[in-house]
């Protein structure tokens, strides 16, 4: 819901084709629509039949979250590569008969309707045998005959209805294993996940067959079935419980190396729990007396894997946005001889010193300075800006951009990781995007803290399960030594039982399971909401944030130029428009938009007049378009807008004058509006932290805008370039502050790098989300709050869950002493206080907004 | 009782089968999507369908 004059829209009028509240202008038209993508679209699914079933699918099957179709194509360069013989070779699977498949991403896929428009691909283009959307993800698995049709006519289909290919899937570019679904090692834990829970289950029937009595009254069943349980058991703790031993391994090995408790975490008393209790059991089936323990640790064993499994899963599901970043670099490149031929070879393999040819059209494959050649290079990828920037020789070009208009000779910098785009990929896999607690393939080691130095020496109650790990073994065994001391006196027959009870009960399970199923449960549930958290650790930070800088451009205000006000003839601002319409300035956009669903006669003789304005025959009369004091030297002034420039230029807006035939026809004011939620938000955000607004554009219209959400001069500072934010970041962090940046990605990724947090909002560039902590896939600021408030609840079942484990091992720890721990008591007792960590974990709903 | 010499048996190749069927899932991708396929049965298999459905 807007809030200008002209563009005012109810809700009762809906898009015929996403359903969003369409602008007043464009109501009048039967259907509406919000704008001119949905029309195309709306229009072609009619033309191709293919209406009906798309629109039914929708309203059965409504989603939330981003409808309308994405505004930008499959890049040019794109698909031209999706042609070129190396991406068959690269990229593609051959199949029999011709055939190949291969895997691309999808934008703007988000409901069943978008399913079956897209797997409709083989009935509407010839040479396509089938194709498979994953939605979740947005991958195409597709295959085709190359001989009958190209993947860009594909590509172009589906650009048509609003999904244009993003990115080819980056199957090994850079030699890392890119998951093709969930990887391997998800995929194994996985199994160990189901292997454990049958085995345990089957345990369980035994063991309640022996709880009931079958021990007592025929021997030869009860021992068949305690033989049976042991049989089971071994594999169970093997395949299962070996992911504990070989991290409790690592860290014993490495606290003796260090003579240091601390290496010691939580796999270790696991591990011993496990151990005892088997190695107990194993010899009271041998001897044919004493208790059996194998139904309690195999439902351990399996309950601990599954809370790995699935925070396992919620990290892989945050980190593929990293992927399609990595997919955007180029993997193949031209290198230019010295007897001056070009060669293909794989980007990797190239050398600093080097160079290399780059086609206008092609993405530049390395960071480098040109050595020939001049041309527009669109840095989108980096900086977000659409905008193309002239390179000549002597200029520093980065990988992942694009070479726009001429071909272009470029002397090798730096390859692969070594680039700007290439550090930051690596800056993303670095420990701290790691899930807590390390993969379990991984051996355990020390964990490398968060990367940022504001917490180097600062340890995270996430972490603190595991550094109890230590103190948590010491006091196991020490009660275990003061049991036997106890009961040799007490009852020597029946010391050792007692000890063995004591070393199973006090089995840290739900201490195990506390931190990362909360976790993983958190992270999902910010990803539905549209929270993307890259890594674990952010939601801790999240809770400890005192500044919050905030970018003006697309973060407070809507990010789009917009016609709030003018004076004087509205054909005369039609006119305007018909001038301007098509021309790529954030001013001729904003006279396109209020335009739009009107119509407009075209202009001829159009000339340009750089940053000042345009000049051009509409109907037979000039027209000129521009800043006022530009039109107002020469034009004639009537009386009624005497003075309007100044009046249209009140509140940060920027004035454009009209001029029709040497008379001054209209003033118009446009202006980036305040989203709708930002003033009740920021004043939300004060309370919680010290609120800056730090924009690039100039300070008299970011100092209206502060005022405007209520943000005090003192910390509103205008005309920032990139350096000066991240200057700001760092001057505070040395204050002490704890700094979340709220950038929507143009020029800010250095600022949300060296933040405490940087969230980078919708749309903006890849490198920005990329470089952030957190990006949201919706507009505005109600995501910043809403980071606050769900990382502050996530904490709270963190700690609510750590509570409640340790008191129940302070308990189980007492019982044992108590001598009052069978093994059915172990058996009722530690699977409980595993559901109850569970129920806490996903009861999560008190943090809604 | 003499039935249990049966029944356990059986009851760990029913297990044993379900194991196995599970491993077979995960290798085959059937978990790498659960929510796509849950919106495809929503479609009509209509007569100009995919033939290799």
């Amino acid at each position: 819901m807007r809030k200008s004059k002209h563009v005012a829209a109810d809700a009762d009028v809906t898009c015929a084709h996403c359903g969003l509240p369409v602008p007043g202008a464009l109501r009048a038209s039967d259907p509406p629509f919000c704008c001119s993508s949905c029309r195309t679209v709306y229009g072609i699914l009619q033309k191709s039949g293919l209406d009906a079933t798309y629109y039914r699918l929708k309203t059965s099957a409504p989603v939330s979250g981003r409808l309308r179709p994405p505004l930008n194509g499959t890049p040019e360069s794109l698909l031209q590569e999706l042609d070129s013989p190396d991406f068959l070779e690269q990229h593609a699977a051959p199949l029999d008969g011709g055939r190949f498949r291969t895997e691309l991403y999808l934008d703007g896929v988000h409901c069943a309707a978008c399913v079956w428009l897209v797997e409709r691909l083989p009935q509407h283009v010839e040479g396509v045998h089938s194709a498979r959307l994953n939605l979740a993800r947005g991958r195409l698995s597709i295959t085709w005959n190359p001989g009958t049709t190209t993947l860009s006519d594909i590509a172009r289909w589906l650009a048509r209805f609003g999904y244009p290919v993003q990115a080819r899937v980056p199957e090994g570019i850079t030699g890392r294993s890119s998951s093709s679904g969930p990887g391997r090692a998800e995929k194994q834990l996985l199994i160990r996940v189901g292997v454990a829970w049958a085995l345990a289950g089957n345990i369980m029937l035994l063991a309640f067959a022996l709880y009931g009595g079958l021990d007592l009254d025929m021997t030869g069943l009860g021992s068949a079935a305690r033989w049976l349980s042991l049989a089971l058991a071994l594999p169970a703790v093997i395949i299962g419980g070996g992911v504990f031993f070989r991290r409790a391994w690592a860290s014993i090995r490495l606290a003796v190396q260090s003579v240091s408790l601390r290496h010691i975490h939580m796999d270790t008393p696991i591990s011993a729990g496990i151990l005892t209790g088997f190695g107990y059991s194993t010899w009271a089936t041998f001897s044919g007396q004493g208790e059996i323990w194998f139904d309690s640790i195999t439902v351990l064993i399996a309950a601990l894997l599954t809370a790995r499994w699935l925070q396992l899963r919620a990290q892989r599901l945050a980190g593929d946005t990293s992927d399609r970043l990595l997919a955007l670099l180029p993997s193949v490149a031209r290198r230019l001889r010295d007897d001056g031929r070009t060669e293909r070879v794989r980007a990797e393999d190239l050398e600093s010193g080097q160079r290399v040819r780059v086609h206008p059209g092609e993405l530049i494959p390395v960071d480098g300075t040109v050595e020939q050649g001049e041309s527009h290079v669109g840095h989108a990828i980096l900086t977000g800006e659409s905008r193309p920037i002239l390179v000549r020789r002597g200029t520093a070009v980065f990988a992942g951009t694009i070479n726009e208009t001429s071909a272009l000779t470029v002397r090798v910098a730096r390859t692969g990781d070594r680039t700007r785009i290439g550090s930051l990929v690596s800056w993303v896999s670095e420990p701290d995007a790691q899930p807590h607690g390390g993969l379990p393939e991984k051996q355990g080691g020390p964990r490398v803290g968060p990367a940022h130095g504001a917490d180097v020496g600062h340890r995270s109650v996430l972490h603190l399960a595991d550094d109890l790990g230590g103190w948590f073994s010491i006091t196991v065994l020490a009660l275990a030594g003061a049991s036997a001391i106890l009961w040799s006196f007490l009852d020597p027959a029946r010391a050792v039982s007692h000890v063995v009870a004591l070393l199973v009960i006090t089995c840290p399970c739900a201490l195990g399971m506390a931190t990362p199923l909360a976790l993983a449960t958190g992270l999902g549930r910010a990803a539905r909401r549209g929270l993307f958290i890259k890594s674990e650790s952010i939601l801790e930070r999240a809770t400890s944030v005192t500044t919050v800088i905030l970018d003006k451009t697309g973060t407070i205000t809507e990010g789009a130029m917009r016609i709030d006000a003018f004076e004087g003839a509205a054909d005369a601002v039609e006119r305007a428009a018909s001038v301007e319409v098509g021309l790529a300035h954030p001013i001729a956009r904003a006279l396109a938009a209020w335009a739009d669903g009107r119509v407009l006669e075209t202009a001829t003789e159009v000339r340009h007049v750089p940053s000042t304005g345009v000049e051009a025959r509409v109907a037979g009369r000039r027209v000129r378009v521009g800043r006022p004091d530009w039109i107002l030297g020469a034009a004639m002034v009537p009386d009624a807008l005497n003075g309007a420039e100044k009046r249209m230029a009140e509140g940060g807006r920027t004035p454009v004058a009209v001029e029709i035939d040497g008379t001054l026809a209209a003033v118009v004011a446009i202006t980036d509006p305040v989203r709708s939620d930002a003033r009740e938000t920021i004043r939300w955000l004060s309370e919680q932290a010290d609120v800056w607004i730090c924009s690039g554009d100039n300070e008299a219209t970011t100092a209206h805008i502060a005022d405007l959400v209520g943000v005090p001069a003192s910390r509103t500072i205008g005309g920032a370039s990139p350096e000066r934010k991240k200057q700001l970041v760092d001057t505070l962090t040395r204050q002490g502050q704890r700094v979340m940046v709220v950038g929507d990605g143009v020029n800010d990724t250095p600022a949300l790098r060296a933040a405490h947090i940087g969230l980078a909002v919708a749309d903006g560039s890849a490198a920005s989300r990329m470089a952030a902590h957190v990006h949201v896939t919706r507009p505005g600021l109600g995501a910043a709050r809403d980071l606050l408030q769900h990382s502050r609840g996530v904490l709270g079942v963190v700690r609510r869950n750590l509570a409640f484990s340790l008191a129940y091992n302070v308990i189980g720890a007492g019982v044992a002493l108590a001598g009052l721990v069978t093994p059915l008591f172990a058996a009722v007792a530690m699977p409980i206080s595993s559901f109850i960590v569970v129920l806490s974990s996903l009861h999560q709903g008190s943090d809604k907004p | 009782m003499n039935v249990l010499y049966i029944l356990v048996p059986l009851a760990l190749a029913l297990a044993a089968a379900g194991v196995a069927a599970f491993i077979w899932s995960v290798r085959s991708g059937q978990y790498d999507d659960v929510e796509t396929p849950g919106m495809r049965m929503l479609v009509d298999e209509d007569e100009d369908d995919d033939p290799e459905k």
